[in-house]
């Protein structure tokens, strides 16, 4: 009787600390796809500045004027669409 | 073995026995002590040992244009950091981290030689150099998560924006004037580490922080860009000083666009000049020369002592008062108010100011809005000078007819100008729309109230008229006429004050106006300052840069050309091709 006590005390305490070894991995598995997730919102962040960038007025200006030769129409070369 | 020595040995284990429990009796009690009396002081200790806390400013609000273009963002940025009691060699830590961030090892050692729990080694640092430490694995050196401010279309509108320092408050401009509003909700964070160095639940890190509230502006990112080119391209053709050109919507007081040059870039505002911070349009002022004769114009009218046929005598080029002599850069005789805004005759507006009067011209002016602040939304703004009538002289009347005498600030010239564009009513101008939160939800709308009626609109239309001869042939401002669009303007050329007397060769030119004249959607003042001397005048050096942000302005707003200037130009090309 004392040994079956003495031995579920033992299983107990092993699966107490095999808990325990459990829990602190998830934490760690956990914080490691936080920091992914940090990571890539971060790489969010500066694709939308990208773009903001490759949206600006002094680009798209250069490029027309330079690359494509486009010029600012004259006002007899501009139909509105009614 | 004798008895004796088998007692004598008895006994010594007896002692030993005593001995050990005693031992492991202090050993338990003072377990105990430890484990129940001392445990919350311990446990405290330990974790102070492991954890950090450190305070985030928390992630700024963006700023948008009107079109919610981002103008200004925060980005994710590491800063680095140590523990100099956890670091196990300092001398080989600080060469190396020294050698990554371009720092000085000695000093960089000094620091972490100290015996303090935490120190800032650098803020918000490059990307590449974040990884090529991380990748050292030092122990005691730390990478802690910030925000930095980033500009995305750097030099674009920076005297605007201003700029937000280190520690995410803003120090310059809308930056500055709007910190309550868009600033990062402050965060505490734990820097927790284990025994092997490895960060564990580090979960306020990962999330995304509370978000501030954004800011849309009454800036037009294009219009901008279109003024930027323009004030750029006057001021570097007459190699002058400095130039500024700012846009304005006459009916509602909107800012469209505020541009300076030189220009400066806020991402790394500390390598200018902080005299190129400064948003000059509105904490400047200037003696607008010329361009004052409109609103001496809407002065005389509206006291009702001249009518628009009113003529005066403009003495051929010559006019004494007392022991001073008014010149004209032509010789006039008769001329009538439209004539002398036209051709833009100091004499001619003396006789003016004298008619009208040196109280009812101060009423008019003040009414104006000079020599008071606009309540522009904007940090540092000058009220400029108007001093009381009661101090002018006879002489001081004539230099205030054609704006010489008092000053005024660029945004100031330019609201008193939407009045006259917009039928009288004197707009407050303004660069803020609303606040909005992340979802872009309306929180506050930031649009002023409609201001007062400064002149009726009966006077507003006769000299935005007067203003209209002004760019037709004869006029002084030629220059900025357009083909297809009704313009409105007036050249202004001041010589420049300095150190209380006026100096020989620099200027202050400039251009005031605004588009389609019936309906106008932009009023646009451009000041060069200090231009080559070979060519200072308003009309040359100011009036092309109004014309070209006029025109492309109203090309991109889709304003559609008059119809009537459409079919004269039109027939006027047949006629030539016959």
């Amino acid at each position: 009787m004392a040994m079956l006590f003495v031995l579920c005390f033992l299983v107990e305490l092993f699966a107490y600390a095999w808990c325990r070894v459990q829990c602190v991995q998830t934490g760690y598995a956990i914080t490691a796809v936080k920091d992914e997730n940090r990571r890539l919102i971060a790489l969010r962040e500066n694709l939308s500045i990208e773009f903001e960038r490759l949206k600006s007025p002094n680009r798209i200006a250069t490029l027309a004027k330079q690359q494509l030769g486009l010029a600012i129409p004259e006002p007899e070369q501009i139909v509105i669409v009614p | 073995m004798k008895p004796n020595n088998t007692r004598h040995i008895a006994m010594r284990i007896q002692i030993l026995g005593v001995f050990f429990c005693l031992l492991f009796a202090i050993i338990g009690l003072k377990a105990f002590h430890l484990q129940v009396f001392e445990c919350k002081k311990l446990s405290d200790r330990a974790q102070q040992e492991y954890e950090r806390p450190i305070v985030s400013a928390g992630k700024r609000g963006v700023i948008y244009d009107r079109n919610l273009n981002e103008l200004a963002v925060s980005i994710h940025a590491s800063s680095i950091a140590a523990m100099p009691s956890r670091i196990e060699n300092v001398k080989k830590t600080a060469k190396q981290v020294a050698k990554i961030l371009n720092l000085n090892e000695k000093e960089l050692y000094k620091r972490l030689s100290q015996s303090t729990r935490f120190t800032w080694i650098k803020r918000q640092v490059a990307p590449q150099r974040v990884s090529a430490v991380a990748a050292l694995d030092l122990k005691g050196i730390e990478l802690v998560p910030e925000f930095s401010r980033f500009y995305p279309h750097k030099t674009l509108a920076a005297q605007v924006l201003g700029f937000a320092g280190i520690d995410s408050k803003g120090l310059e401009g809308i930056e500055l004037y709007y910190n309550k509003e868009i600033e990062g909700v402050a965060q505490e964070y734990k820097i927790m580490k284990d025994a092997l160095g490895r960060g564990f639940d580090r979960e306020a890190w990962a999330e995304e922080p509370p978000k501030a509230n954004n800011l849309v502006l009454t800036i037009d990112r294009t219009i901008q860009f279109i003024a930027e080119e323009a004030v750029k391209e006057a001021t570097v053709k007459h190699e002058a000083k400095s130039g500024i050109a700012v846009v304005m919507s006459p009916q509602t007081g909107e800012l469209l666009a505020i541009a300076h040059y030189p220009e400066f870039n806020p991402n790394a505002f500390t390598k200018f000049k902080s005299d190129a911070w400064r948003n000059r349009a509105v904490a400047d002022a200037f003696e607008p020369g010329s361009t004052m004769k409109i609103f001496l114009a809407a002065a005389a009218l509206e006291s009702g002592y001249c009518s628009p046929k009113s003529i005066f005598y403009c003495e051929n080029g010559k006019y004494r008062i007392g022991p001073n002599v008014v010149h004209d850069t032509h010789s006039y005789d008769w001329m009538s108010i439209q004539d002398i805004v036209k051709h833009s005759s100091n004499i001619g507006a003396v006789k003016i100011a004298e008619m009208t009067g040196k109280k009812s011209l101060h009423t008019s002016l003040k009414s104006f809005g000079f020599g008071e602040k606009t309540g522009v939304d904007l940090p540092g703004e000058t009220a400029g000078n108007l001093s009381d009538y009661k101090k002018w002289r006879p002489i001081d009347v004539g230099n205030i007819a054609f704006g010489q005498g008092l000053s005024v600030s660029a945004v100031q010239l330019l609201r008193a100008v939407c009045a006259i564009a917009n039928g009288g009513t004197l707009v407050k101008p303004h660069l803020a729309k609303s606040v909005i939160d992340s979802s872009g939800n309306v929180i506050r709308d930031l649009t002023p109230e409609k201001g007062p009626s400064v002149i009726s609109r009966n006077t507003a239309k006769a000299v935005a008229e007067m203003m209209h001869m002004v760019v037709l042939e004869g006029g002084t401002g030629t220059n900025a006429a357009l083909n297809h669009y009704k313009v409105c303007g007036k050249t202004g050329t001041a010589q420049k004050f300095v150190n209380g007397s006026y100096a020989t060769g620099a200027f202050v030119a400039s251009f005031v106006g605004f588009a389609p004249q019936e309906n106008p959607a932009v009023a646009v003042l451009v000041v060069i300052d200090e231009p080559h001397q070979k060519a200072h005048f308003g009309g040359t050096v100011a009036a092309p840069a109004f014309k070209k942000i006029v025109y492309e302005s109203l090309n991109y707003m889709a304003i559609r050309p008059d119809d009537m200037l459409m079919a004269s130009t039109f027939d006027e090309k047949e006629e030539k091709k016959r």
